[in-house]
């Protein structure tokens, strides 16, 4: 991963070095201060651009300090900008576009930023944001074992620990934005995807491994209309799509039966309390040790569920000064959110006492709906 | 999803009437001779009737640096605005007619002078060019308009920092200079990364108002604004937890920084859980007795991993 991520630190600098000695760029200030750029064609074109290498040394527990600031070493680009005005706001494609970035080359945090506008006619903007956010914190759902118990076993990592990548991409376009009547059109599309775990109640805790998989797909089209002088209608049609492909399966098997197969005991160990039973581990001796067979413990533990959301909104708003002493903005809405799931499907093989149950296959359809209307409305009386 | 496709549909081939009709008469405008001149020169005094203009030129004689900042800014593009005459144009579009201030530099009687006006009057004479649209539909019943914070506190645009938005400063230090309890908030161990510059302010916040609390925006589906990042929270679910959709999810988080893991308002897990799920609120079931939370079981979510809704299972354990 870190020699992938370093390959494209490299193309990143490359490219925006190859970008910076295009054309003669030399920095130049005016007496305010101010990067007065170079004259490129038709263009202003200023350009800053900071990158290094990053070395990071860090000593004690790494999933803690991953957890809050996760800033490894390596090859960064800590800034780029691109600033380029069309002098006489006349360019053939754009009269402005602005473009920056920032922590690309294994930075948790890397942004993109563009905009492109031509006067009159469109008003483009892009944004691509990554996010990893690695969690170790063990805090929360730690299920504070006693000392007392046989075996005893402290919980020093988080039974809830992740390491997910969030992709977004947002791209919005205003279509004559200077006009009576202007057209927005949007897109944005959320990924948030890597491996983690989890846990599940069932007479024991077992933990789990979970592979994330989130997507949202969003469509944005709206019209603004001035009727009047000072009123104007806008109206939105917005569309969203979030599906979920997580995957849940039970790969940790630190015990054995005493017809070797593998066993689950899970993470909670409180004997005193019969968790997962008085007496959990019939032979110690053996690698890996023996569990009693009558203890709470799975055996295989298998979860499939592909959740797909849609929220289709329609919006109708609108803003008003037509009357003097008179301002007024209201809006109303309409969003009917389905979430289906077509096809769960959960199969467990284990042994849990308070219900004397063997195991369990559950499978099927199920969905979910919600209508949302919204409404409003307020007015300023000067 | 049917549903959903027919509204597509149907928005589209609005949209796209639309679109054609007004491209199509953007171009005749263009085409059109103006008596004015050229629309690069059309900052030159307007023989419309408009003897109290003097055209941006006028203007550039004595306040070559405004006029410069000005030349490169977004308000050039009022000069293309040959449809609403020299007051919508140039200078004067912002600071009124300065015939006489020209004939007479000592007399400013007509001119709209931003240092000596009040926030009401700068952000009505802002508005009124840039009310339309979702973005700023609520100003005028903004908070910060309600706070006598005028358009000219966070943007400048002679003297912006920031070109985009002309903005006086860059996010987050621009909300910051006010919101001293939220600089605090971010810079606890567990926020969201607005100051690494992940997120920024107006991503949550619309600073020129909404119709919610905090000025909040809204995803797109009209909920909390939470879920345009963390759809998998949004629901609807099989099986709901009510607080998520009634009360929000400020009931358990502070969204911009905690002290606290998942930025919960209480290190103990439990803790916040048991404010509504005792024996004594009606509204939410208490907590059964075999859950022995003096010695064990404190973190809830052990158990109840899907805290903010399930499709599988009512207790929400998976």
């Amino acid at each position: 991963m870190t020699t992938r991520t370093e390959r494209y630190a490299i193309a990143w600098l490359a490219l925006i070095t190859a970008l910076l000695f295009s054309s003669p760029l030399r920095a130049q200030q005016n007496n305010s201060g101010e990067t007065k750029g170079v004259r490129s064609g038709d263009y202003n074109v200023k350009q800053t651009i900071e990158f290094g290498y990053r070395d990071s040394m860090i000593d004690g527990n790494i999933n803690n300090y991953d957890t809050f600031e996760n800033l490894g070493s390596g090859v960064r680009l800590f800034n780029y900008t691109l600033d380029m005005q069309s002098v006489d706001h006349k360019g053939v494609f754009f009269d402005s576009l602005t473009f920056s970035n920032f922590g690309y080359g294994g930075d948790p945090n890397d942004v993109t930023r563009l905009r492109i506008e031509k006067n009159k006619w469109y008003d483009f903007r892009a944004m691509f944001r990554r996010d990893k956010n690695f969690w170790d914190y063990n805090l929360l759902a730690n299920p504070l074992n006693p000392a007392s118990s046989v075996p005893a076993l402290a919980i020093v990592n988080s039974p809830h620990s992740m390491d997910l990548v969030r992709r977004m991409q947002d791209y919005n376009l205003t279509l004559l934005p200077e006009s009576r009547l202007r057209f927005r059109l949007g897109y944005s599309h959320n990924v948030n995807e890597g491996p983690g775990f989890t846990t599940l109640d069932g007479g024991t805790e077992p933990l789990l491994a979970e592979t994330f998989h989130y997507t949202t797909n969003a469509y944005r089209l709206g019209a603004d209309y001035r009727f009047f002088p000072k009123t104007t209608v806008s109206f939105d049609e917005l569309l969203t799509y979030f599906k979920q492909d997580n995957t849940v399966t039970d790969q940790n098997f630190p015990f054995v039966l005493s017809n070797g197969t593998p066993a689950d005991l899970g993470i909670v160990f409180n004997t005193a309390g019969n968790t997962p039973c008085a007496k959990p581990i019939a032979n110690g001796t053996t690698t890996p040790p023996t569990a009693t067979a009558n203890c709470n413990g799975y055996l295989a533990y298998n979860r499939i569920g592909r959740p797909r959301g849609s929220f289709p909104t329609e919006r109708l708003s609108f803003e008003s000064s037509y009357f003097r002493n008179l301002e007024m903005s209201g809006s109303v809405s309409y969003s009917s959110d389905n979430n289906s799931i077509p096809d769960f499907s959960e199969v467990i093989n284990s042994w849990t006492s308070r219900t004397a149950s063997r195991g369990s296959t559950v499978g099927g359809p199920s969905d979910a709906k919600r209508i949302s209307v919204n409404a409003d409305w307020s007015g300023v009386i000067a | 999803m049917a549903r959903a496709k027919t509204s597509l549909i149907a928005a589209l081939a609005v949209f796209a009437f639309l679109f054609m009709h007004q491209a199509s008469s953007l171009a005749q405008d263009k085409q059109t001779p103006k008596t004015g001149g050229s629309v690069a020169k059309s900052s030159a005094p307007q023989a419309s009737g408009s003897s109290q203009y003097a055209g941006a030129d006028a203007c550039k004689t004595c306040h070559a640096d405004e006029y410069a900042s000005w030349e490169k800014s977004p308000h050039w593009k009022t000069t293309l605005n040959t449809r609403g005459g020299p007051s919508k144009q140039g200078c004067e579009a912002c600071h009124g007619a300065a015939a006489s201030h020209v004939a007479d530099p000592s007399d400013t009687s007509k001119l709209f002078l931003f240092e000596k006006a009040s926030a009401k009057q700068i952000n009505a004479r802002c508005l009124e060019c840039h009310a339309s649209g979702t973005e700023h539909m609520h100003a005028i019943n903004s908070l910060h308009a309600k706070n006598d914070v005028s358009c000219t506190s966070c943007h400048s645009p002679h003297h912006a920092k920031e070109a985009q938005f002309l903005l006086v400063k860059r996010q987050p230090e621009l909300c910051y200079s006010c919101h001293l309890q939220q600089r605090a908030q971010f810079a606890m161990p567990f926020h969201h990364r607005v100051n690494e510059g992940m997120i920024q302010c107006t991503d949550c916040h619309n600073p020129h108002g909404t119709e919610r609390p905090h000025q909040l925006r809204a995803s797109s589906a009209q909920d909390a604004v939470c879920f345009t990042c963390h759809a998998d929270k949004q629901g609807p679910f099989v099986f709901e937890h009510e607080v998520v959709k009634v009360e929000g999810c400020e009931s358990c988080h502070t969204p911009h920084g905690s002290p606290n893991p998942h930025m919960l308002k209480v290190s103990n897990v439990n803790l916040l859980c048991l404010q509504c799920h005792t024996t004594s609120f009606a509204n939410a079931p208490g907590a059964p007795s075999f859950h022995n939370q003096a010695a064990q079981f404190q973190a809830c979510t052990l158990c109840h991993t899907q805290i903010h809704g399930s499709n599988f299972d009512k207790d929400f354990f998976k």
